[in-house]
C-alpha cells in the first residue's frame, strides 16, 4: 500500500483523536496560565503552577494516592491474577462465564455502587450489623482514617478487578500452547509451569496492571464523593483528580485547576516512563 | 397541492422557530403546587409562568432548566465553561458572588421596578449604584425543638425565651438522657458544620467581624469560641448529643429530629414542615409531634443568638441585544413576583420578599412559619457572610481542623490559631 493511501486510510481516526484529545489538551494547557473563574480570565505565568506545589491540599492528595496505590495495587493484583489463573484450567465456556460474572461490577456506574457501598459499609450497614450480632462492636469504616482508605481501596479492588481478570486470563491465553507441551514434556508439574513458565512471561502485563491501578488510584472520584464526605476523613481520602475537580467546581478556578490536571499528567507520564525502563530491566 | 401546502407549513414553522428569542432560566430544585391546588395539567409554577411569558410576548420561547441540588453549582459551572451563560439565574444567595458586577450581570434597575421588593433584602445584591440581583424568597433558619419530648421528661421551655440559657441547656440534657434521649445534634461530618456553630454563636463568638461588616479577615480565634468550643466538648462529654458527631451532616440532623430520635437541631421549617408528615407516612415515626422553632440558648456572655437567613435571588446575564435585556428584565420581575412568591412561601416555606405581600397559605400557614417569623423579628438575624468566592475555600480549611480538633488531635486554641492564620492567608490573596 502506497503511504499516501495509509495515510487516507487513518486520517479519520487521527482527526478524531486530534479533536477528542489533542485540542482540549491544548486548550487546557492554555488555561493553566491564566487565573479564571469563568466570568473573569486573566493571564498570571506560571503562578497556578507555583500555587499548586504549595497546596498542602494537592500536595497531600498525591500522598493519598501512593498510600491507596500501596494498599490496591498488591491487592488487586494477587487476587485478580489468582482467579485468572485459577479459572484458566476450566473450559472455554467456564472461562467466558467466570470472566462476565466477574466485570459486572465494573460496568455499574461508580456513583451507584457509591450508594450501595455505603450500604455496606455505613455505621448501621450490613458489614457492622454482622459484627454487632457476633457482639463485635460497630466500626467507623468510613469515618477514621485508616479504616475509610481500607473502604475505598476494597471498592476500588471490587469494581476494577474484572477489568485486571480479563487482562490476566487474555495474556495467559496468548500463551503459545507449545511451551505448556515442552514444560509438560520436561516433566513439569501444574504449579512448576505456573510458576517458572507463565509467570515470567506474564511480567509485563503484571507491570502493565500495577501502571493501570496506580493510574486509576490518583484518578478515583465517584467512591470518594459519595462514600468519605469531601476527600475525609480530615482531607485523607481525596485523589489529586478529586482535587482538581474541587479546584474547578466548588471554589471555581478554572485556570488553576486546569494547572492542576496538567502536572497530574506529567506525573503519570513520569510513572509511564518508570514502568517502561522496569519493563526494559526485566527482559534484560 | 396537500403536499406543497404541508411543506410550505412547515417551513414557515421552521422559520418561526429559528427566529424566536429562546431566554433560559437556570433555577434549582423541583417545581410543584399545593397539593389541594388544581393548576390545569402544569408541571408547576415556574412552568406556568414561562407560558404566561411566551403568551404575552409572542415569538418568545422560555426554557427552563434544572440543576441537580446535590452537584452544588456543577450545571452553572459548565454552562458558563461552555460560553452558554442562562438568561436569568435563580439560586441561593451563595452561589453569585463573582457574579454580581457589570462584566456578567444585567443592571436591573433599569428594568424591574425595585419599589416592590423589601429595601433590607435588596440592598446586599446593590453594588456601584446598580441593582445585579432581585431576591425571591427569604430563608430563615431557627432551632426546632421537639416540645412533645420535652413534655414527656416534664419540661416546658421558658415562656421568656431570653431565660433559656446554655445552664439550663445542660439541665434539659441531664433529663433526657435519664430517659436515655439525646438532646441535640452535633455535626462535624465533613467538619463543623453552620448548624453546630450555634454552640459558638452562643458564646458570641463569630467567624468575620460582622458589627464592623468586615469581611476580609476571620476573627475566630478569640477568648468566646473557646468558651463555645469547650461547652460543646463538656455537651458531648456529658452525653447530652447524639453519638458519634464525625458521622452526622444536616441531612443526619433532619432525618433523626424527624424521626423523633433527637429533641432538637438547626434547621429551616421547610425540613419539618416537609419531612415529619413523610416519616409518619413511611412509618419510621408513629405520629406527628409538636416542634417549635426558637433561639439557641445564650449564655450569660450574649443576650441573644440571632436565627439566620439567607436569600433566593436571581441574577440576569446582560445580553448585547437590548430588546432581550429587557425581556430579561421583565422575566425576572414575573419570576420574583406574587404568584412566584405564593409559590414559594406555600410549597417551599420561603418568606416573601416583597413589600405587600406574605402569603398564610400552605406550609406558610404552620405555627413553625409563624415561630421563625417571630424569631427574626424578636432576635434578629445574623448578616451574611459575604467573603466572595473565597468563602468556600476557608469553609473547607474550617472542616478540616475542626474535624482535627473534635478527635482530639489538636487543642482547641491550636486549632483556632492556625485556621485563623491560614484563613486569613487565604483571604489576603
Amino acid at each position: 500500500m502506497k503511504p499516501r493511501a495509509a495515510l487516507l486510510m487513518i486520517l479519520p481516526a487521527l482527526v478524531l483523536f486530534a479533536v477528542t484529545f489533542i485540542a482540549p489538551l491544548l486548550l487546557v494547557g492554555r488555561l493553566s496560565f491564566y487565573q479564571s473563574d469563568y466570568v473573569h480570565t486573566a493571564y498570571v505565568g506560571f503562578q497556578n503552577y507555583i500555587d499548586a506545589f504549595r497546596d498542602t491540599y494537592f500536595l497531600k492528595s498525591f500522598v493519598n494516592s501512593s498510600v491507596m496505590t500501596i494498599m490496591l495495587a498488591p491487592l488487586i493484583t494477587i487476587v485478580a491474577y489468582t482467579v485468572a489463573s485459577a479459572i484458566s484450567d476450566y473450559s472455554e465456556k467456564v472461562q467466558a462465564a467466570a470472566r462476565f460474572l466477574f466485570y459486572v461490577p465494573g460496568l455499574t456506574s461508580g456513583l451507584i455502587m457509591g450508594i450501595l457501598w455505603l450500604w455496606i459499609l455505613d455505621r448501621s450497614g450490613l458489614v457492622n450489623n454482622f459484627i454487632v450480632s457476633f457482639g463485635g462492636e460497630p466500626v467507623p469504616w468510613l469515618y477514621d482514617l485508616w479504616p475509610a482508605r481500607f473502604s475505598i481501596v476494597l471498592v476500588s479492588t471490587f469494581s476494577g478487578m474484572g477489568g485486571y481478570i480479563i487482562l490476566y486470563a487474555v495474556t495467559m491465553h496468548a500463551i503459545p500452547e507449545e511451551l505448556r507441551d515442552a514444560a509438560k514434556v520436561d516433566g513439569a508439574s501444574g504449579r512448576q509451569y505456573k510458576k517458572l513458565i507463565q509467570r515470567p512471561l506474564m511480567m509485563p502485563t503484571i507491570l502493565l496492571a500495577l501502571l493501570l491501578s496506580i493510574v486509576g488510584t490518583m484518578q478515583l472520584w465517584e467512591s470518594i464523593y459519595m462514600l468519605t464526605a469531601e476527600g475525609g476523613p480530615e482531607g485523607g481520602t481525596a485523589s489529586p483528580v478529586y482535587e482538581i475537580f474541587l479546584t474547578a467546581f466548588k471554589f471555581g478556578k478554572a485556570g488553576y485547576a486546569a494547572a492542576k490536571g496538567i502536572i497530574l499528567m506529567l506525573v503519570l507520564i513520569a510513572i509511564l516512563l518508570i514502568k517502561n525502563r522496569v519493563e526494559g530491566w526485566l527482559r534484560k | 397541492m396537500k403536499r406543497t401546502l404541508f411543506v410550505l407549513l412547515l417551513l414557515v414553522a421552521g422559520a418561526l422557530a429559528w427566529s424566536a428569542t429562546e431566554l433560559v432560566v437556570l433555577t434549582n430544585g423541583i417545581t410543584g403546587w399545593l397539593p389541594q391546588e388544581d393548576f390545569r395539567g402544569f408541571q408547576g409554577i415556574r412552568e406556568k409562568l414561562a407560558v404566561d411569558f411566551e403568551k404575552a410576548h409572542p415569538g418568545v420561547k422560555v426554557t427552563i432548566l434544572y440543576r441537580d441540588v446535590k452537584q452544588g453549582s456543577l450545571t452553572a459551572d459548565a454552562l458558563m465553561a461552555a460560553g452558554t451563560p442562562p438568561d436569568l439565574w435563580m439560586d441561593a444567595a451563595g452561589y453569585f458572588k463573582k457574579y454580581m458586577n457589570a462584566d456578567y450581570a444585567l443592571p436591573l434597575e433599569k428594568y424591574v421596578d425595585l419599589s416592590k421588593y423589601h429595601d433590607y433584602l435588596l440592598k446586599p445584591y446593590a453594588k456601584d449604584g446598580h441593582q445585579w440581583a432581585l431576591p425571591y424568597a427569604n430563608v430563615l433558619g431557627g432551632f426546632a425543638v421537639n416540645t412533645t419530648m420535652l413534655a414527656e421528661v416534664g419540661y416546658k421551655l421558658p415562656e421568656d425565651i431570653a431565660k433559656w440559657t446554655t445552664d439550663e441547656f445542660l439541665a434539659l440534657g441531664a433529663k433526657l438522657k435519664a430517659k436515655k434521649l439525646p438532646l441535640s445534634m452535633v455535626m462535624f461530618k465533613g467538619g463543623m458544620n453552620d448548624w453546630t456553630f450555634y454552640f459558638l454563636r452562643a458564646f458570641g463568638a463569630e467567624m468575620y467581624d460582622s458589627a464592623k461588616k468586615d469581611y476580609s479577615r476571620v476573627t475566630i480565634n478569640s477568648a468566646k469560641a473557646v468558651a463555645g468550643l469547650d461547652y460543646l466538648k463538656k455537651f458531648m462529654g456529658l452525653g447530652y448529643g447524639y453519638p458519634n458527631p464525625v458521622e452526622q451532616n444536616a441531612d443526619a440532623g433532619v432525618e433523626l429530629f424527624t424521626t423523633g430520635k433527637v429533641a432538637s437541631c438547626a434547621m429551616q421549617d421547610g425540613h419539618c414542615a416537609y419531612w415529619i408528615p413523610e416519616q409518619v407516612k413511611t412509618g419510621k415515626l408513629k405520629s406527628q409531634f409538636s416542634v417549635t422553632f426558637t433561639e439557641f440558648p445564650h449564655s450569660a456572655a450574649v443576650a441573644h443568638v440571632p436565627g439566620y437567613g439567607y436569600q433566593s435571588i436571581m441574577v440576569a446575564h446582560k445580553n448585547k441585544d437590548e430588546a432581550k435585556n429587557k425581556l430579561i428584565g421583565e422575566l425576572a420581575a414575573l419570576f420574583s413576583g406574587r404568584e412566584h412568591t405564593w409559590y414559594n412561601s406555600g410549597v417551599a416555606c420561603g418568606f416573601s420578599c416583597l413589600k405587600d405581600y406574605e402569603p398564610s397559605i400552605g406550609w406558610a400557614a404552620t405555627s413553625m412559619h409563624t415561630d421563625l417569623s417571630k424569631l427574626a423579628q424578636n432576635v434578629g438575624l445574623l448578616p451574611v457572610d459575604d467573603v466572595g468566592d473565597k468563602g468556600e475555600e476557608v469553609s473547607r480549611l474550617w472542616a478540616t481542623v475542626t474535624e482535627q480538633w473534635i478527635r482530639g488531635k489538636v487543642t482547641t486554641k491550636a486549632m483556632l490559631a492556625d485556621f485563623e492564620k491560614k484563613a486569613n492567608a487565604i483571604l489576603s490573596k
